[in-house]
């Protein structure tokens, strides 16, 4: 029984907590249950590809297993962006477990097997909050008017729009700078993220209770890499993959709760929007969903049938 | 037959320079428009950000590669030139030519295949403006394809290495 | 693998002897390690992407941008009167136009977070008067790379956010304390070549006499459009008006627009001005692109993780660890640029260090002081090849005019860490 080498490769640092609940947790749980058989090689923090190229770097067996932000390939996985939609859930752990058997079912052939990759597991953010830079409240939907709001990726860029705010795109490493000088109101984001970002530091609110779309994140083995692994290493990397699905996604949603006493702490004021501004913002969120399915339907892709089977999978959750 | 492929390369050389200064200058108004529309009457330029990143800064880099090369403009060290220079047969440039012409031609023949790749499979993103990302890809094999060319005929013809005295990066 | 990593290094400089361009001995050594240690399909996986991924960004956008403005200021001549002027009023003083350049790189840096943009824009505006003014180039060109490293400590810094982002330390603390590390550098720069010029005076010429008061004046008018328009620049930037990234492009469409209303720029400059700033910075490009792939393959071969793991295990005082760590920064900036160095090492170097109980802003400013270094150490310093590229003047011959700054880093740099204070002060009268 020779020792098998995997390396894997992702975007975040290693302080991240996407990395220590993720990648981190991942190499220690298999290195464990395979009593040394498999060992893991790391390369975190965009160290072997950007972001935006680690679905290449696993289908081109660059590494063997790598963490793959669906914000950055909805090129070659469209219709995997289904479940980053805004309004679909709100607990992550729900979410996550819908969102792994969609990839592993429908999508299984058509997005992944045929770009020689297989999902280990997938998982989802708990839905992106608004976040202001002043101001302790959304009272009406009026203020969300033409507010200019810092958003990343193609969904949160319509969700935006949707809402009547205008859209604006910031490298990460202008964010900061952005809102502390007033170049943006605020972002879409997920309140985890905040602390990696700092931008705790320059924030005056977060919605607590807002449903504006996610980001998903799809654990990805090279094919030939997995087929030529033996049975039992199959197995286990799958159980533990199916285990750190359910542990990742409940601590980071534990971990996004607890984010809002933190960031009170840091002077940050949490908001829980209105009933009657929630239903404006849904009413207003449909459209997104709508162009989503009419992009996919243009390209000749089962967009509806595919919302719908995403849907299905939420409500057996 | 030397002198008339230096023309003719120079002439690709020329189109793709002219191509990546005019995007140069596209990506400055995009950016200053993006930017001052944004502060002055809360409009962005939508897509400005993708089509600067995924298209401009691609073709800057890429498309200005084989004539900057060509005109000396790629820095290198020059401590041992002179001496260099004296081997015989001009082995010095002749294994640079052939060393550059290999690395270059494969990253030529992998960006290649990722190009086409992409065209036939006409990648595209989805959002508020759904870009075609194989017209991102193309620019990498066309300015390292024309650069590979140069360093193969070099292997053969080795030319003096321009110092940056004599180099002329317009 | 070390024993190849080690080969392969040693193969890259063979190539820079034998004067292969910089961005093509990174690609051939790079390629050929990544054959060895990882065999074809990282390869061909690598040369498919990583190139084309490093240049395809929005950040890097600020890089060629600088360069156009600068170009831009050149064809309005405006540079020309602003030397003209630091001539009329500083000129009798031995190396005045140089003192100038420091100042402008202080300028510069606070609207630049890249050195690698500022060390562009200094040169491609400072370096054609300082020539005319009988400056020699080895001085000159020497101190515009060195003055360029300004950027990477003054606010606004990439390296330093970088830091921040990769470490979760405060941005905002480490802006603020690059302030003092940031003065106490330009500061040294200038004792630097106020001693260089006393032990060689003829690098440096100066005016012939002092200008009369009224002359000095008079400059003032030819001045203030380009003073305006800085402070129009650091006014949008400090504002929230634009961002780091865009405040390159938006300088030059006003340089621009500054020097065509003024009728100062025709079309055949106008053009000349897009040629040079494209040529400049596909130099730089291509570096960059390349470089990225010998990145990949210094982070496969784990040599990083070795030797990190050596310095943790060799269990010796705290101190003697962070200069080890430093001078492996070091090494690296030999050959590695200085955010792949920051990407690289950090999510190493930081675990342990925090281990030790150092303070994180206190060490950011000492990992981005170390990288800045690197930026003008030879075999590798990316600002000499920048300044080397615009100025046309060979980089071995700047290079040793290097070595005097050198040695003025290295002693900020003890100072920085024998002195905590310079760096941790401001932070926290600010409130942090
Ligand atoms: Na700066
Ligand atoms: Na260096």
């Amino acid at each position: 029984n020779e020792t098998i080498t995997l390396k894997m490769a992702d975007q975040f640092p290693l302080t991240h907590v996407a990395s220590k609940l993720g990648m981190q947790t991942f190499k220690k749980t298999i290195e464990e249950k395979s009593e040394g058989r498999i060992n893991i090689r790391m390369f975190p923090a965009e160290q072997i590809s950007k972001a935006a190229g680690l679905f290449d770097a696993v289908r081109n067996r660059v590494v063997d297993i790598a963490v793959v932000g669906v914000v950055y390939v909805t090129d070659k996985v469209p219709l995997t962006s289904a479940a980053e939609l805004p309004g679909l859930f709100t607990d992550s752990v729900k979410g996550s477990a819908a969102f792994d058997a969609y990839i592993k079912t429908e999508l299984l052939e058509r997005e992944y097997l045929s770009n020689n990759v297989r999902p280990l597991w997938g998982f989802i953010t708990p839905p992106y909050q608004l976040m202001l830079r002043k101001g302790d409240s959304l009272g009406d939907i009026k203020d969300i008017d033409n507010l200019k709001l810092r958003t990343a990726g193609a969904t949160g860029e319509m969700i935006a729009k949707s809402l009547g705010a205008v859209p604006v795109k910031v490298p990460a490493a202008d964010l900061y700078l952005a809102l502390q000088r007033g170049t943006v109101d605020g972002a879409i984001y997920n309140p985890p993220s905040t602390f990696a970002y700092k931008i705790d530091e320059v924030l005056a609110s977060v919605s607590t209770n807002a449903s504006l779309g996610a980001v998903a994140f799809a654990t990805l083995i090279n094919e030939d890499v997995w087929q030529g692994l033996p049975d039992d290493v199959k197995t286990q990397l799958m159980t533990v993959a199916d285990e750190l699905r359910t542990s990742m996604s409940s601590q980071f949603q534990t971990f996004n709760d607890q984010s809002y006493p933190k960031l009170e702490k840091a002077g940050v004021k949490p908001f829980a929007l209105s009933g009657a501004v929630l239903g404006q913002f849904e009413e207003r969120l449909q459209t997104v969903a709508r162009e989503w399915v009419s992009q996919m339907e243009a390209r000749n892709l089962p967009g509806q049938d595919m919302l719908d089977a995403f849907k299905a999978h939420l409500a057996k959750q | 037959m030397h002198r008339q492929m230096n023309v003719v390369l120079g002439f690709f050389d020329t189109v793709f320079l002219r191509v990546a200064q005019l995007a140069l200058f596209v990506m400055m108004i995009c950016i200053t428009v993006d930017a001052l529309g944004r502060y002055a009457v809360g409009i962005p330029l939508s897509g400005s950000f993708e089509f600067t990143s995924l298209y401009l800064m691609v073709i800057v880099a890429f498309l200005s590669m084989p004539a900057t090369y060509a005109r000396g403009g790629m820095v290198r060290l020059d401590v041992l030139t002179s001496w260099l220079e004296q081997l015989p047969g001009k082995i010095s440039a002749r294994l640079n030519a052939l060393l550059s012409a290999a690395a270059f031609g494969l990253l030529t023949w992998f960006s290649a295949g990722e190009a086409i790749e992409k065209f036939i499979k006409l990648d595209t993103t989805f959002g508020a403006i759904q870009f075609p990302l194989y017209w991102s890809y193309v620019w990498v094999p066309l300015g390292c394809g024309l650069l590979t060319v140069r360093l193969f005929l070099e292997i053969f013809f080795p030319t003096r290495p321009q110092t940056h005295a004599a180099g002329d990066t317009a | 693998m070390t024993l190849t990593a080690l080969a392969i290094i040693l193969f890259l400089f063979l190539l820079l002897l034998n004067g292969m361009p910089v961005a093509f001995a990174m690609l051939v050594s790079g390629a050929t390690g990544l054959f060895l240690v990882a065999g074809h399909y990282p390869l061909a996986g690598i040369l498919k992407a990583a190139p084309y991924e490093h240049v395809a960004s929005y950040t890097l956008t600020t890089l060629p941008m600088f360069i156009l403005m600068a170009e831009f200021l050149n064809s309005g001549r405006f540079t020309r009167d602003l030397f003209a002027a630091s001539d009329k009023w500083l000129g009798h003083f031995r190396g005045g136009v140089a003192y100038s350049a420091i100042a402008g790189g202080v300028l510069l840096a606070a609207i630049s977070g890249s050195s690698s943009a500022a060390a562009g824009t200094l040169a491609s505006a400072a370096y054609p008067e300082m020539k005319r003014y009988g400056y020699e180039d080895r001085f000159s060109t020497a101190a515009l790379a060195v003055i360029g490293t300004l950027a990477i400590m003054v606010p606004p810094s990439i390296g330093l956010v970088f830091y921040g982002v990769i470490t979760e330390t405060s941005v905002g603390k480490l802006l603020v304390a690059g302030f003092v590390p940031g003065a106490i550098t330009a500061l040294g720069y200038a004792v630097t070549i106020n001693l260089m010029i006393r032990r060689r005076p003829e690098i440096a010429p100066h005016s012939a006499e002092r200008a009369t008061m009224k002359e000095r004046v008079q400059t003032l008018k030819t001045v203030w459009p380009v003073l305006t328009l800085m402070v129009i620049i650091v006014g949008t930037i400090y504002s929230g008006v634009v961002t780091p990234t865009e405040i390159g492009a938006v300088g030059a469409f006003l340089a621009m627009l500054l020097a065509l209303s003024m009728r100062r720029m025709g079309w055949r400059d106008f053009l000349n001005a897009l040629k040079s700033a494209t040529g400049n910075s596909a130099m730089i490009l291509a570096i960059i692109a390349c470089a990225a792939i010998f990145g990949v393959f210094i982070t496969m071969t784990g040599l990083t993780q070795e030797l990190l793991f050596m310095i943790q295990e060799a269990d010796v005082n705290r101190y003697v660890v962070l200069a080890a760590v430093l001078l492996l920064l070091m090494i690296l900036g030999f050959f590695l640029d200085q955010l792949a160095i920051l990407v690289l090492t950090l999510p190493l170097i930081y675990p342990l260090m925090a281990g030790l109980e150092f303070d994180a802003v206190w060490l950011g400013i000492l990992f981005v002081k170390t990288a800045e270094i690197g930026l003008i150490t030879p075999p590798m310093g990316l600002n000499v090849f920048i300044v080397s590229s615009t100025t046309k003047v060979p980089p071995s011959r700047i290079f040793k005019g290097v070595w005097p700054f050198l040695l003025t880093e290295l002693i900020i740099l003890v100072l920085l860490i024998l002195v905590p204070g310079l760096s941790l002060w401001l932070p926290a009268v600010a409130g942090f």
